[in-house]
């Protein structure tokens, strides 16, 4: 057996597990976010095996390698769940919960660092899967995913997904100038209803 | 070597209590060395090495800066994975790192860390023990000797603190390890702060309102499936009793042994696992306010209703009659009926 289809069928042996352990990361997000306002949805998955096979193919342009050397216990969002909020300013609460329930690796503001750019923008957060969930599930994962974006990044992120841009395609110039136009319209819409929502409130 | 483990590096210190002093003087407060692994007492040590890792009773995770980095960990991971000076540079960090946050209260210690691997695993433990009681380390010129001093060696008897991190090669690994802290262990503590916090750089893998939640959902689900209005009122009042001790320290099976019912008990070990149910976590109190909620009526001729807050408002009604006296309607099958003499 090559080495891809091996990884394939031990990825596939443990996507049950990952499926009932988003079940389960949902039912704890549920409970987190119970009296939070200003929750629009709480989702979790299991990442698909095709999704999976294609992140662990990716390349690192850097050093022109693999970029994962062992893909399963690498890529740390194998369970990802997303939280959306209404407001920018609704981020906060929610991710201040996360972070005193779960214990964490990585906890990140995701956007360009390029003012002059827009694009994928939400927070981001690696953290280390409970430790009952792991023992019910039986799953052998040690990382979870959580990002939290607002409802403007949310739709912002979906449809771009869904166009579906793989990093090697090549976009020509107008494309990608779109791409980001409609991330910074993303970007000021959530700014003015952020700040019409603080103004009703006054 | 038992159990298939390969030893691969041993290094020891002598470490003093530092904290406080002044780094430049670590150089040569802190002594000790690389050990060739055919000079360690093999017999003392490999059962120590090869003790199963799960057995280790409570579970820590490093601190992250929230970049995934700790420096613990890198150091860690440099014994198990570096190259002969990679290895050494870092237990030297290491072994200044438990000095400084060693303080007067704990006496000169013994540290010893010893690397092994097992198929495509690789193991660290680290040790503490207390010097010249167990083991006597000397300085030669040739670096650091160690020899036994107790003959009738009982790991349950003895009292020293280790820590086991264990993983593959990879960039995720050893975001999680086990400790042991023997002393507090027979005390009924939790593992000295001093060696998961400050040394470590560490926590406990159950978060204060994660441990909490696991607490509060087990007396729920222990409610909701209780047999008798006796195991019923068991829960109820181990609710009230663990509320009262919202900011304590605790562990499940701690207060399962003072509290709960067997049987819920019985059922959390199942589900969870002994290991996790005797890690240490502390009661959050806005967590317990906000799961563990019930509510009772108490009328002026002495009848008391109680019940948890949800269940209540679903079937208790109090209807207004005349001069502020109401009457109360209560809607369930009746289980039991008792007449005592309080």
């Amino acid at each position: 057996m090559n080495k891809e289809k091996e990884l394939l069928v031990q990825y596939t042996q443990r996507y049950p597990s990952l499926v009932q352990a988003a079940a389960l990361i949902k039912k704890l997000l549920e409970q987190l976010l119970k009296d939070t306002d200003r929750i629009d949805m709480i989702s979790a998955r299991a990442k698909d095996p095709t999704r999976f096979m294609e992140k662990a193919a990716r390349i690192d342009p850097q050093t022109n390698a693999a970029r994962y050397t062992d893909p399963l216990s690498e890529i740390q969002d194998q369970v990802g769940s997303r939280v959306v909020v209404f407001y920018t300013d609704d981020v906060e609460p929610v991710r201040k919960k996360i972070l005193d329930e779960f214990r964490h690796v990585e906890d990140r503001k995701q956007e360009d660092p390029d003012p002059r750019r827009f694009g994928y923008d939400s927070h981001h957060f690696v953290c280390l899967i409970p430790p009952d969930i792991r023992k019910k599930t039986n799953t052998p994962i040690d990382f979870i995913e959580i990002q939290v974006s607002t409802l403007f990044q949310h739709a912002w992120a979906e449809a771009n997904h869904d166009l579906d841009y793989k990093p090697e395609d090549v976009l020509d110039y107008d494309t990608m100038k779109e791409i980001a136009f409609s991330a910074a319209q993303a970007w000021g819409a959530d700014r003015l209803f952020s700040k019409l929502w603080k103004a009703s409130k006054d | 070597m038992s159990n298939g483990w390969r030893l691969e590096f041993c290094a020891a210190y002598i470490v003093p209590p530092c904290k406080g002093v002044a780094d430049a003087a670590l150089g040569t407060m802190v002594k000790g060395s690389s050990v060739p692994i055919a000079s360690i007492p093999s017999e003392f040590f490999e059962p120590l090495f090869s003790y199963s890792y799960d057995e280790y009773p409570m579970g820590v995770a490093f601190v992250s800066d929230g970049q995934q980095q700790s420096v613990i960990r890198t150091s860690i991971r440099a014994v198990a994975f570096g190259s002969m000076t990679e290895r050494e540079d870092n237990v030297r960090f290491l072994a200044h790192n438990l000095a400084r946050a060693t303080d007067h209260r704990s006496p000169t210690g013994l540290f010893v860390i010893l690397t092994g691997s097992r198929m495509s695993v690789s193991r660290v433990v680290l040790w503490k023990f207390p010097a010249d009681e167990i083991l006597h380390a000397e300085m030669t010129s040739r670096g650091l000797h160690i020899t036994v001093v107790s003959d009738a060696f009982s790991r349950k008897s003895m009292y020293f603190k280790a820590a086991a991190f264990e993983g593959p090669r990879t960039r995720t690994s050893f975001w999680k390890g086990r400790v042991e802290d023997l002393q507090a262990r027979y005390t009924a503590r939790e593992a000295s702060a001093f060696w998961v916090n400050s040394f470590l750089q560490a926590q406990s893998v159950l978060s204060a309102p994660h441990g909490t939640r696991l607490l509060t959902n087990a007396l729920r689900e222990a409610l909701d499936e209780a047999d008798s209005s006796n195991e019923r009122e068991l829960v109820m009042s181990a609710a009230v009793i663990i509320k009262s001790r919202a900011g304590q320290s605790t562990t499940i099976t701690g207060l399962a042994h003072e509290l709960l019912p067997t049987s819920v008990y019985a059922k959390l070990s199942a589900e969870l696992g002994d290991a996790l149910l005797r890690t240490p976590f502390n009661l959050d109190p806005e967590v317990l306010q906000r799961t563990l909620r019930f509510r009772s009526l108490s009328l002026d001729n002495g009848c008391l209703i109680r019940g948890p807050l949800e269940t209540f408002k679903q079937v208790v009604e109090v209807e207004p009659i005349d001069e502020g006296r109401v009457r109360v309607l209560v809607e369930g099958a009746v289980e039991s009926e008792r007449v005592t003499n309080r």
